[in-house]
């Protein structure tokens, strides 16, 4: 159970942590997709909007 | 050719929903009164969490429409919601082991839901590898088709062999509600993670689509290669 | 029906034939057991607290064997686009064999009990009650197995694929059937053991319909 009165304090490095790594994988992945989906069109010569 | 503009733009939304509701969630909004400043965790967590049971859900009405119609768009569409339905799953253990270690002390405390996801990176996961190995578009379609109806059906039975299984153990319930005055950043990641997911799905969808042209197409002759290549280019 | 039957003879023909397969099986299980132990410790306590997880996770562990195995016929002699030709349709063919495996898996659970019984000094008094367990956490085991082993013998990379795909599904008969089974061994205060059993057959329910729904499409050309 968390701290004696009851009440968490501080914690940020966890609250960091988090939106950190949230932030890293979505960007990484949408990237990757964009990245991955931009290769595959312009392999096939497409001209993009 | 296709007009990218939708996907693109809903990504584009998305990030900045997610961007502003985040910040909000992080500074604007008061810690709560008992979890403290660890409680702004949720303002990403219970977005991913809604978000992820979307991607996958969408992905099981794939499933069945690929079945049913045999269209290669139903089979796109569904490598694209399991690949980002994954992805959102594994990024909600990983927000769940954070949000657990200042609460609980440990990683992991067993939680159902978390439990569950856990168990469903697993099996969705499995089935991305299944497409990997399957050479015949057409079965690879069909199989994994076959293979997300399974696993969907089988999320609720996972969850409540869980929550029995840990039940008997800790009597404990997470304290997930958040408080009528913090909904708003909620909200506005909720519709953020929405938007970037689905754009993220279309994307994806639209590049698996591509790729089975390519599989599918009868192989053209070297000469008729080159001038087709270049007509398109001009265009 | 009767091409229900026929098929399942013929499952269970093949299954007595490759006999040998089935003592190499059981030993790999024996073997799983033991290792368990040395993982462990020699602490006889420990040991029987949690035998009745070391008894389902030897028979999961065997299970991709049997399963495997099961439609290696099938796959090394193109056995299955001729039996498709027949008459019977895939439905029977698909429970037929899924009977035969479940019916493997409770032998081979069976025979693993007495290996549970000696190095971890874990016996029950209820011995039907026991072997109904292992007979619908096998049907568990089998229902959405032989839907698997049928899809990756035409696949690359079978022998990770399938326990990769069957293992995340049949949590639930693992954590049913390895609770119902320490119920039995350590005593149920609480009667809880009704509850387990009753998830077992709902999973067993829900899967033997569904798999069997959706095993032609498995198997068409």
């Amino acid at each position: 159970m968390p701290a004696e009165a009851g009440v968490i304090r501080g914690g940020w490095e966890f609250v960091w942590a988090a939106y950190g790594v949230s932030a890293v994988i979505l960007t990484g992945y949408a990237v990757s997709v964009i990245v991955r989906y931009r290769a595959e069109r312009r392999r096939r010569g497409e001209v993009r909007p | 050719m296709k007009d990218d503009r939708l996907p693109y733009s809903l990504l584009g939304l998305g990030v900045a929903l997610l961007l502003w509701g985040s910040y909000w969630g992080l500074f604007r909004a008061p810690a709560e009164a008992y979890m403290g400043d660890v409680q702004r965790i949720m303002y990403v967590h219970v977005p991913t969490a809604w978000n992820a049971m979307l991607a996958l859900t969408f992905a099981f009405a794939c499933a069945l429409l690929s079945l049913l119609r045999g269209q290669a768009v139903w089979d796109a569409r569904l490598e694209g919601a399991l690949e980002v339905g994954v992805t959102l799953s594994a990024l909600l253990c990983m927000q769940g082991a954070i949000w657990a270690k200042p609460t609980w002390g440990v990683w992991w405390d067993w939680d159902p839901r978390l439990t569950t996801t856990a168990v469903l990176v697993f099996a969705f996961g499995a089935i991305l590898a299944l497409r990997q190995f399957v050479d015949d578009p057409v079965k690879r379609a069909t199989w994994a088709a076959v293979a997300v109806i399974i696993a969907y059906v089988d999320v609720p039975i996972v969850y409540f062999s869980v929550k029995w299984w840990n039940s008997l153990h800790q009597a404990q319930s997470t304290p997930e509600t958040v408080s009528r005055a913090f909904h708003w950043p909620l909200r506005i990641n909720a519709f953020g993670m929405l938007f970037l997911m689905s754009g993220l799905i279309s994307l994806r969808a639209r590049l698996a689509l591509l790729r089975h042209e390519d599989e599918t197409a009868p192989p053209l002759p070297e000469p008729a290669l080159r001038t087709a290549g270049a007509a398109r280019g001009a265009r | 029906m009767s091409a229900l039957a026929a098929a399942l003879r013929k499952d269970l023909l093949l299954q007595w034939r490759t006999r040998a397969q089935v003592v190499a099986v059981f030993a790999f299980g024996a073997a799983a057991l033991l290792l368990f132990s040395f993982a462990v410790g020699p602490d006889a306590g420990v040991l029987r607290e949690h035998a009745a997880g070391f008894l389902w996770l030897g028979l999961l562990l065997s299970s991709t064997l049997t399963l495997a195995e099961s439609f290696h016929a099938e796959a090394e002699h193109r056995a299955l686009e001729g039996l498709l030709l027949l008459p019977a349709s895939a439905r029977a063919l698909y429970y037929a064999k899924a009977l035969a495996n479940t019916l493997a898996l409770a032998a081979l659970g069976a025979g693993l009990v007495p290996v549970m019984v000696v190095l971890y000094d874990a016996a029950t008094p209820r011995v039907p009650a026991l072997l109904g367990i292992i007979l619908l956490g096998s049907a568990g085991l089998s229902a959405p197995g032989t839907l698997y082993a049928a899809m990756t013998s035409q696949a690359r990379a079978r022998q990770t694929l399938l326990p990769l795909l069957l293992f995340p599904l049949v949590v639930p008969v693992l954590l049913a059937a390895v609770k119902a089974t320490a119920l039995l061994i350590h005593g149920d205060p609480m009667e809880q053991l009704r509850s387990w059993t009753l998830l077992l057959v709902c999973f067993d329910v829900i899967h033997w319909s569904l798999c069997g729904l959706l095993f032609e499409r498995v198997v068409e050309d």
